[in-house]
Order: C-alpha cells, then sequence, then structure tokens
C-alpha cells in the first residue's frame, strides 16, 4: 500500500510535467491545427534556461556574465511591470491582479536583497526559484512569439503538411542548434531549492514520502493552472481565444485579431513548457539538448488523450498518462524497459476507441 | 483554417491520361528505359565498387542515397500518391532489417545457405498464418456476438482480455510443466506455436541441407540475400497490414501521430527482444564490403541500384495503372471515392502494404551493407527525414522524391565539409576566406541543414512536384485567412 502510494505520487508529478507541457500543444492544435512539433524543444530551452541562468550566471557568475545577470532581472521585472500594467486589456480578475502584484513585488525585494549580498544570489531559496521560473516563461515566451512570426504565420494559408514539416524543421534547428550552444553533453543543475539535498522530504503521507520537490512542482502546476484557466474563461482576449479555435473566419469576422491571439497562444503555451522544463530541471538536476524529445511527444499523446483542443482534458491527460506509465514501470514485470512504449499503447487504444480523447466532442463530418 | 481542401484542379495538373492500363502493361517505350537504366548500372557500379577510381567515402554516400530512393519513394505512395500521411516509415524499415538480418545472423553461415534462411522464412510464415487465422476465428467470434446481441461486446472484449493476461501470467507453468493446469489455454497454445516453429524447423533442416548441398557455389550468395531481402521485405508487409487496417480508419494528424506510435512501439519492443541483441544492437554479415575488390556477382553496389530501380519503376506503373487511379481518387475525397465504388479501405491498405514492403526491403539493403543494426537508428528522427524527403519532393511525385533523397542525403555530407567537393569540381585554390567561412558552415551543418529546410518551406511551400508556383496561383485556398490580412 505504502509502494502503491509512493508509486502515484511519482506518477502524480511526472504526469503534472507532462500536463503543463500538453497544454501548449493543444492550444496551438485548437487555434491552428497544428502540431507543433517545436514545442517539446521550447520545454528544452526553458529547462536549459534555468540551468544557465541559475547554475552559471546566479551562482558562479563569470566577468563577462553580469551584464547578462542584470539582464534577466531588468527582463524579470519588466514582465512583472507589464503584467500588473496591461491588467485593463488582458486581464479582467482580481485573483490576477493579485498574482501579478505578488510577483511583481517579490521580483522587486528579491532584486533588492541581491544588491544586499554584493549582487550575486549565493543560497537557493523559493524567491530565486520564482525568478528563475519567471526567466525561463520570459525566454520562452518570446521564442515562442519569434518562431510563429517567422515560420508558421508566412504559411499559414498553405496546406497544412508544409506548416507541420516547418514544424519538425524548427524542432530540429532547435536541437542541433542547442548541441551547437550549449554542447551536446547533458549538464547538470544546482539544486535551486533550500535544503533539498539535507532533507528531500517534506512530509509523509500514509507512510510514502512526499518530496519538497514534488510539492513544488504540484504547487506551481496548480497556480499555473488556475492562472490559465482564470485567463482563458474570464478575459477577453481568453474569449477571443476560444472564438477563434471554434471558427477561425467567423472570428475574424467579429472583429477578433487573429494575429494576435494566435501570437498570444504560443506565447502562453510556451511559457508554460518552460515552466515544465524548470520544474523538471528541479526533480531531475541534469540537462541535455535532445531532453526535450520524448516529453514532447508524450505530451502530445496526453493531449489527444484528454481529447485535443480541450485544456482541461490536456490536464487530465497528462496526469493519466504519468500515472500510467509510473505504474506500468513500478507492477508489470519489465515494466521499466517497457516504460516509452507505454503511452503509443494507450494512444492507439485511444485512437481507435475514441478518437476524439476522454473529454473531446465527437465532430461529425459534413460531405 | 479548418478547411484546408486542396482540389486536383489546382495542385495536381494531370499528366496527359495514361489511366486505364494495368499494372502490367507497359509500352515499348518503358521497356526500352527499362532496360537502359539496368545497362546503366554495369558501369556505375564497376565505377563506384573500385576504391581505385572512385573514394569509399563517396561510395557510401552513394550507397545511402540509393537506399534512402528505396525509402522515399515507398513512402511517396503512402504519402502521397494515396494521401495518408504516415510518419512510421522507419519502423517498417525496421522489421525489414531485423528480419532480413537476424536468420542471416542465426540458421546462415556468412549468407552462403539459402535453404536455410528459406526455411526459417516458411516456419516463421506458417506461424505466423496460424496465429492470423486464431485472431481471425476471434475477430469472427465478436463480430457474430455483436450481431446477435446488437451493441458493441465491449464488456466481452474485457473479460477477454482480463482472461488472457491472467493465462499468459501463468504462462511459466506450462513452460517448466510443473502442475500445469487444465485451463491455461492461451498459455498453452502459445507454447503450442513455438514448438511447432521449432519443430518445423528441425524437420526441414535437412531438406534445407541438401537444397544448400546442391546448389553452385557461386548462385548460394546472391540467392540468399535476395531471400533475405524478400523475407524481410514480406515480414514489414505484414507489419503493414496489421498496422494499416485499424489506423486507416483515421485521418490527417491522427493517422501520422498514430503511425507515428506503432513505429515508436517496434522500436520499443526491438530494443527488449533477447534474440535481437537488445539496446546493444545486431551484428549482421554484410554482403560485401564497397570497395573490397571482390568479384563482380558479390558486389551490393547494383542490388541497391537495382532495388532502387524496381520500387520506382513498381511505384511508377501503379500511379498511372486502374488501382493507381483508385488511389489517388480515394486520395481526393473518400466519400465520393466510395459512392463510385471503390473499394476505399482495400485501397488504403494496399498501398500502405505495398509501402511497407518497399520499406521492408531497404531496411534489408541497409542491414546487409552496414553490417550493424541498433534500434536506436529507426527513431522518430529517421521517419522524419523520409518524410521531409517526400514533401520537399513535392507529394505525390515519384521524381521529385528521386531527387529530393539524392539531394538531402548528400547535403549534410556537403556541408560537412565543403571546400572539398567545389574542389572536386572547380579543382582551383579557393580564397582563404571562403575555405574558412565553408568550415564553419560545416561545422554547423545540422544547424545550416534544419535552416535550409526551414527556408525551402518559407520559400516554396515545400513543393517541387505538381504544385504551381506561388506568383502562378490566382486563387487562394478557401477557407484559408491571408497571412498578415487581419493586421488592423
Amino acid at each position: 500500500m505504502q509502494e502503491f502510494i509512493q508509486q502515484i505520487i511519482n506518477g502524480l508529478s511526472a504526469g503534472a510535467i507532462y500536463a503543463l507541457i500538453a497544454v501548449g500543444y493543444t492550444m496551438v492544435y485548437g487555434v491552428l491545427r497544428l502540431i507543433n512539433f517545436a514545442h517539446g524543444d521550447i520545454y528544452m530551452i526553458g529547462a536549459m534556461t534555468s540551468m544557465y541562468a541559475f547554475s552559471r550566471v546566479l551562482w558562479t557568475p563569470a566577468d563577462g556574465e553580469k551584464p547578462l545577470l542584470i539582464g534577466l532581472g531588468i527582463a524579470a521585472a519588466v514582465v512583472a511591470l507589464l503584467m500588473v500594467l496591461s491588467r485593463k486589456r488582458l486581464v479582467r480578475d482580481w485573483a490576477l491582479d493579485a498574482a501579478a502584484t505578488v510577483f511583481a513585488l517579490l521580483v522587486v525585494a528579491d532584486l533588492c536583497f541581491w544588491h544586499q549580498r554584493g549582487g550575486v544570489a549565493r543560497e537557493p531559496s523559493y524567491t530565486t526559484f520564482l525568478l528563475v521560473l519567471l526567466a525561463a516563461m520570459f525566454v520562452c515566451g518570446c521564442l515562442g512569439f519569434a518562431i510563429e512570426r517567422l515560420a508558421y504565420r508566412p504559411l499559414r494559408n498553405q496546406p497544412r503538411i508544409t506548416a507541420l514539416i516547418t514544424a519538425i524543421g524548427v524542432s530540429l534547428l532547435l536541437e542541433f542548434g542547442g548541441q551547437r550552444v550549449f554542447g551536446a553533453t547533458p549538464q547538470a543543475q544546482r539544486p535551486l531549492l533550500p535544503g533539498v539535498e539535507q532533507a528531500p522530504e517534506m512530509f509523509t503521507l500514509l507512510g510514502a514520502s512526499v518530496g519538497k520537490v514534488d510539492v513544488l512542482i504540484f504547487a506551481t502546476t496548480l497556480v499555473l493552472m488556475v492562472i490559465l484557466w482564470a485567463l482563458v474563461q474570464h478575459t477577453r482576449t481568453g474569449m477571443a481565444l476560444r472564438a477563434v479555435s471554434f471558427r477561425f473566419d467567423t472570428a475574424s469576422l467579429m472583429g477578433i485579431n487573429i494575429n494576435r491571439i494566435i501570437s498570444f497562444t504560443f506565447i502562453l503555451g510556451s511559457a508554460l513548457a518552460a515552466a515544465a522544463g524548470v520544474l523538471v530541471s528541479v526533480k531531475y538536476p541534469q540537462v541535455s539538448p535532445l531532453m526535450g524529445l520524448m516529453p514532447g511527444i508524450k505530451a502530445f499523446v496526453a493531449a489527444v488523450l484528454g481529447g485535443i483542443g480541450n485544456i482541461p482534458g490536456a490536464v487530465a491527460g497528462g496526469l493519466l498518462l504519468g500515472l500510467v506509465e509510473t505504474l506500468v514501470a513500478g507492477y508489470l514485470p519489465q515494466g521499466s524497459q517497457y516504460r516509452d512504449g507505454v503511452a503509443f499503447v494507450i494512444l492507439i487504444a485511444v485512437l481507435l476507441v475514441k478518437p476524439s480523447g476522454l473529454f473531446g466532442q465527437h465532430t461529425i463530418e459534413k460531405v | 483554417m479548418t478547411s484546408s481542401t486542396t482540389t486536383l484542379q489546382e495542385d495536381f495538373p494531370l499528366p496527359p491520361q495514361r489511366s486505364g492500363k494495368s499494372f502490367w502493361f507497359y509500352t515499348l517505350r518503358t521497356n526500352a528505359l527499362v532496360l537502359a537504366l539496368l545497362a546503366l548500372l554495369v558501369p556505375i557500379s564497376w565505377y563506384a565498387e573500385n576504391p581505385d577510381r572512385l573514394d569509399p567515402y563517396y561510395a557510401r554516400i552513394l550507397m545511402l542515397i540509393g537506399i534512402n530512393v528505396v525509402l522515399a519513394v515507398s513512402l511517396q505512395l503512402i504519402n502521397g500518391i494515396s494521401g495518408q500521411f504516415s510518419l512510421g516509415h522507419a519502423g517498417f524499415m525496421a522489421v525489414g532489417a531485423y528480419m532480413a538480418g537476424y536468420p542471416a545472423t542465426a540458421y546462415s553461415n556468412e549468407l552462403h545457405d539459402p535453404g536455410a534462411v528459406l526455411l526459417f522464412y516458411v516456419a516463421l510464415f506458417v506461424t505466423l498464418g496460424t496465429i492470423g487465422l486464431l485472431l481471425w476465428g476471434l475477430f469472427a467470434l465478436l463480430r457474430l456476438s455483436r450481431r446477435a446481441y446488437g451493441g458493441a461486446p465491449l464488456l466481452l472484449l474485457l473479460a477477454l482480455l482480463a482472461w488472457f493476461v491472467w493465462d499468459i501470467s501463468m504462462a511459466a507453468r506450462v513452460t517448466t510443466g510443473q502442475g500445469a493446469p487444465p485451463y491455461l489455454v492461451w498459455s498453452r497454445l502459445i507454447v503450442w506455436i513455438q514448438s511447432g516453429f521449432t519443430w518445423i524447423l528441425e524437420r526441414g533442416t535437412p531438406a534445407a541441407a541438401w537444397v544448400d548441398g546442391h546448389l553452385p557455389e557461386a548462385g548460394r550468395k546472391p540467392v540468399t540475400f535476395l531471400l533475405l531481402l524478400l523475407g524481410g521485405a514480406c515480414c514489414a508487409a505484414v507489419a503493414g497490414f496489421l498496422i494499416g487496417l485499424p489506423t486507416l480508419r483515421l485521418r490527417g494528424d491522427y493517422l501520422a501521430i498514430a503511425t507515428l506510435g506503432f513505429s515508436e512501439i517496434i522500436r520499443v519492443v526491438i530494443t527488449n527482444a533477447e534474440p535481437l541483441g537488445r539496446a546493444t544492437g545486431l551484428s549482421v554479415p554484410v554482403y560485401s564490403n564497397v570497395g573490397s575488390g571482390e568479384s563482380p556477382e558479390f558486389r551490393i553496389f547494383p542490388w541497391v541500384f537495382g532495388a532502387a530501380l524496381v520500387t520506382t519503376m513498381t511505384i511508377w506503373r501503379l500511379q498511372h495503372s486502374a488501382k493507381g487511379r483508385a488511389i489517388a481518387a480515394v486520395r481526393e475525397d473518400e466519400i465520393a471515392a466510395a459512392a463510385v465504388g471503390i473499394d476505399t479501405t482495400h485501397h488504403k491498405v494496399l498501398a500502405f502494404v505495398i509501402g511497407a514492403f518497399f520499406a521492408g526491403v531497404a531496411g534489408g539493403l541497409f542491414a546487409h551493407y552496414d553490417g550493424y543494426l541498433n534500434p536506436n537508428a529507426f527513431g522518430f528522427i529517421r521517419s522524419i527525414e523520409v518524410v521531409v524527403m517526400v514533401t520537399i519532393g513535392g507529394l505525390g511525385s515519384v521524381w521529385g522524391a528521386i531527387a529530393a533523397a539524392a539531394v538531402l542525403t548528400w547535403l549534410p555530407e556537403f556541408l560537412r565539409d565543403p571546400g572539398s567537393w567545389i574542389g572536386i569540381v572547380t579543382s582551383a585554390e579557393l580564397p582563404r576566406w571562403l575555405v574558412d567561412s565553408l568550415a564553419a558552415v560545416g561545422e554547423n551543418r545540422m544547424v545550416a541543414y534544419s535552416l535550409l529546410l526551414i527556408l525551402i518551406m518559407l520559400a516554396r511551400g515545400g513543393a517541387f512536384g505538381f504544385r504551381r508556383p506561388s506568383f502562378l496561383r490566382w486563387r487562394r485556398e478557401p477557407g484559408a485567412p491571408a497571412a498578415g490580412a487581419t493586421a488592423s
């Protein structure tokens, strides 16, 4: 029983990461009908950013990297400020206002403390984690915006296969470019949380230990999902997003700026993938340029499992996928060897039995 | 965006009517062309196999081009001609490679016993046929029960599955023979099938040895190789049938992801299969080393280009035969095709199986050329490479696929050391800055490759085949918004 609960916890924390990636897939697919193969690599860039921002720049800044450090701080502050300032247009929810304000305050406070400590965060802290998270989300948001603007938008009136191949090209570019820039070998991430090395356990649940990292993953995922839900359901932009994913051309007739909404979708999805990357670099402290390949495909499986285009479905699919994978690896004979195959068996079963996914709506084909 | 319909007229200006002919109908001109190409193989392979004339490095690139041509043309049949988007071609290639490589390592001595290899395939296909019959019976039973009870027999299916899993989990009792209860039907069945396989192998061995003994020495190696290629390809075709039958109900992206999933499952199974060498890989006897100076009948070069030729001719003829027209009709509009009496499932599965067959041929060639098989060589990236070749070559164009396969195989090698390639052609002294910048490109060659891929897509919309360039297309596709048109 204790082992079973432990497996469940491990599975959920793996699933939360799939869920964060799957949401980006499902949103982009919902709007553009495009499988954004580069999404897994954006997740990789998120993990890389966190590794560089923390282990390299914050921890041991070389002289040349000081401007980068200051730049990161300024970028984070600007994002926080923008979130507060743009609330009238983008965000109309008191919870989001509060979250943005807290973010901004935290960033400013942490910048002040840095100043006291001589400009360098020598110790891991939750504030540093937030900062790194924010920086990674910012970087990947910009990257997602740039990819959509440069690679996908010019192809929007081409056949879908063209956009798909371009997405594959972007994915290869990020992987090979990552190998050139970051080096092909995996690199170690320092522990981002205080006291994880000494006492990794936070509390025990029915005899199973729940790690600090797991709690962090659940908490971050939950907060991000709540923010996303509020954005999509309770803001004008979110309403526009839903309209665009419902019917592309009609939405544009209603005066919705399609290009802006699509950019927004990419920024949102990429930022969530970046958060997944940061979290995974906290849990498994190793990052490499090819780390995004498999999780990317599996997250797509999760999106299909939940019903593609459906955001709560993607979350549920991600959690379910993580759970099933962990349980198969834990309980079936030689299960850990077949771990990578599980996702695809699930995928094919779903596609054959219920292609619209668990929560997707069945679409009737019109002749 | 929801409907990205491409109409026949806009995208595929049809060549002059050649439809309605049978697959086997060859015009005089076609026969002459095939003969001329075959004749051309002799000097090419003589040139390529001789290390004095062609560096083994370039010979290797030529070989890989040949193998990739087989792959790309066979995928063109699935993706371009029949319009089903498959992302799992590397999986079929893996099946072909391993099923051509495994019997060569386990049952033959340096590719010198065709009888033993044939025996293996006979045993394998008899076993597969038995399993197939059993499954067919099971499905017939399910269909009957569905007819009898009206509803979907989901409960029955689940009960069967549970029984099966429970039964298999007790299989160790049957194999060890210690007190197996009589109700372990499935486990016993599996053990019977296994022992049937070995029974055929044992009983057939003398006959196989007799055949091997009476074959002339010179013919043994080529015949073995041919058998291996055909056997591996047939296994791939069976895999294509098994995968195609259920998944071809899906469309577009879903089909792509399902085929990708199947190819990953194939890879995972190979990675965990004990006889196939697991993740460490399988060493396979090579047919001949390129440039080893062996006698002409033992060279692999003509095999590869012969296979490329056969694949191209088969698929080209198929495309322009009555069957090919039916397949293209299914691509253009499935419902309309069904309405005029075309069996859509039959034609889709047919294209899928033939494509998988030739992917298996490519796998077998690769296995006995390279001599080493690793499951990671048949991953997602490999499938993507072939899809890229097909797409850049232009969907539906066999000749475009060949050109793209050649160019895209050569391009990374060119980017590795552009200076030497230019030097081959011009044999001139290049300026220093050019050499340096070319070397820089070579270091970043995979980055340059992916950038080129994106740029080709952006510039041409990914088509050198039948698609007209954008400045000649005056009508936008219906339903698709213009890029940047709503930027107010």
